[in-house]
């Protein structure tokens, strides 16, 4: 629970330090980044805080990369 | 992007770069490899990194005025050009991460055994967020400033351990024969050499265009050769066999210090060069995921949005691997990433330049190519 309440904290803090600044330019597509951004990492931080288990994307990469990576191994073996 | 960096500066960046997290990371994997014989890896790919860098300057230098992204969508037509920056930026995003985790894990296994991975990452998260704010110029200004320390404490390093060389550690030479050795030079080209790619986004804050094909080819080489060195001296004062099973070879090396028995555990130093090293590479791949992802998306302002990201980064960092050895198989594959973010990226851009110009020239009839320059 303390850690979701700092995680949720500091993406307030965050939002809180850099929002007006933007708001007052009218940066729209910045604002809508920014908080894309932010909740995708309050998200990821909150689902680590209760130990749910998270797809990990270099487990992607090994899946597109991994056959070359094999192949030139057992080429140089 | 307002910023200037000299040519110095832009040389200096391209060493951090080269020798960067490589200082502390790479230099099991070839001697893992090639045991004794991974000094000839790593010449090997000190050759074909040059050859690399080469590729990539002459890629840069395309368009010495516009960034990777925007050559990228210059070349390859609006929408291509865009989901190649969206890669980009997904591949400076994940070597980020695996930058950051790298830290977390050497200070949690070697340093600091009992303060936990996360403190570690927010704090380091958060001096990149604070680099990326203060811009590229400060950045590359703070590496000028740091570098004379860090050839001192190399020259310190190496000046220390010449009275624990064993020359035998280098016997017998070629007895695997050639592949184990190729094998080796994959990764010893990859991660110091391949990863430069991140400086085509740092192009255009170059004072003189003229000068950055010299400087770049300057800096990757002294990088290289850093890096060359800390191989050389691992085979030769730990010996193949302790290498391997070192997760950190050179730290081992540092600790091995023992000048009369009064210079010891001097490993500090050697902790002090990879952090730095480190942290300037990861803070120009920060700062260039920042531009590359304003200009991606069209943004106005590529400020501000560095804490948000920063803070992805933390939570990003602990997902991508459960455990370090666990992380420590990326190795299989990660080179080939670096390959296509630099070997291919480059060619395919250099070969969408030549088939333009072959196009413009049969005539200027206007074959439906969007206008360049």
């Amino acid at each position: 629970m303390v850690a979701i309440a700092g995680i949720v904290l500091t993406a307030v803090l965050i939002a809180m330090l850099e929002v007006p600044a933007m708001r007052k330019r009218r940066l729209k597509k910045e604002l809508f980044l920014f908080f894309a951004i932010l909740l995708l990492a309050a998200g990821i931080g909150i689902a680590q805080s209760l130990h749910i288990t998270l797809p990990n994307p270099l487990d992607w990469v090994a899946a597109v990369y991994g056959p070359i990576g094999r192949l030139v191994d057992s080429a140089l073996k | 992007m307002n910023e200037r960096i000299s040519g110095r500066q832009f040389a200096l960046m391209a060493a951090y770069v080269a020798i960067g997290d490589s200082m502390l990371v790479l230099p099991s994997i070839p001697i893992n490899d090639a045991q004794q014989n991974a000094w000839i890896s790593a010449l090997v790919g000190l050759a074909a990194g040059m050859m690399v860098v080469w590729l990539l300057s002459a890629a840069g230098r395309l368009y010495p005025h516009l960034t990777l992204v925007q050559a990228a969508e210059q070349l390859l037509g609006k929408w291509i050009g865009k989901a190649v920056s969206a890669l980009f930026v997904a591949y400076l995003f994940l070597s980020i991460g695996a930058h950051t985790r790298e830290i977390g894990d050497f200070l949690t296994t070697q340093m600091m055994p009992e303060t936990p991975i996360q403190a570690i990452h927010i704090m380091y998260a958060g001096i990149l967020a604070m680099a990326a704010r203060l811009g590229l110029e400060t950045i590359a200004r703070t590496g000028e400033f740091f570098f004379s320390f860090f050839i001192v404490f190399l020259a310190a390093f190496i000046l220390f351990l010449i009275p624990d060389i064993k020359l035998n550690n280098l016997l017998p030479v070629l007895d695997g024969g050639i592949k184990p050795i190729l094998r080796g030079s994959i990764t010893m080209t990859a991660y110091p050499f391949m990863e430069l790619a991140v400086l085509l986004m740092a192009i255009p804050a170059v004072r003189k265009p003229q000068a950055i094909h010299a400087n770049f080819m300057r800096g990757a080489f002294m990088g290289g050769a850093v890096v060359l060195l800390i191989i050389l001296l691992s085979i030769l004062v730990l010996g193949p066999d302790y290498a391997t099973r070192s997760i950190y070879p050179s730290y081992a090396l540092a600790k091995k210090i023992n000048v009369g028995r009064f210079f010891q555990r001097l490993e500090v130093i050697l902790a002090f060069m990879w952090l730095l090293t480190s942290f300037i590479k990861s803070a120009i791949f920060f700062k260039v995921l920042q531009t590359a992802i304003a200009q991606t998306a069209g943004l106005r302002t590529e400020k501000r949005l560095e804490l948000p990201l920063g803070m992805l980064v933390v939570c990003f960092s602990l997902i991508i691997s459960s455990n370090i050895i666990d992380f420590h198989e990326a190795d299989h594959y990660w080179p080939y990433m670096d390959m296509t973010f630099s070997v291919i990226l480059s060619l395919v851009l250099l070969a969408a330049y030549a088939i333009r110009r072959a196009a413009r020239r049969k005539g200027t009839t206007g074959s439906g190519n969007k206008g360049k320059d």
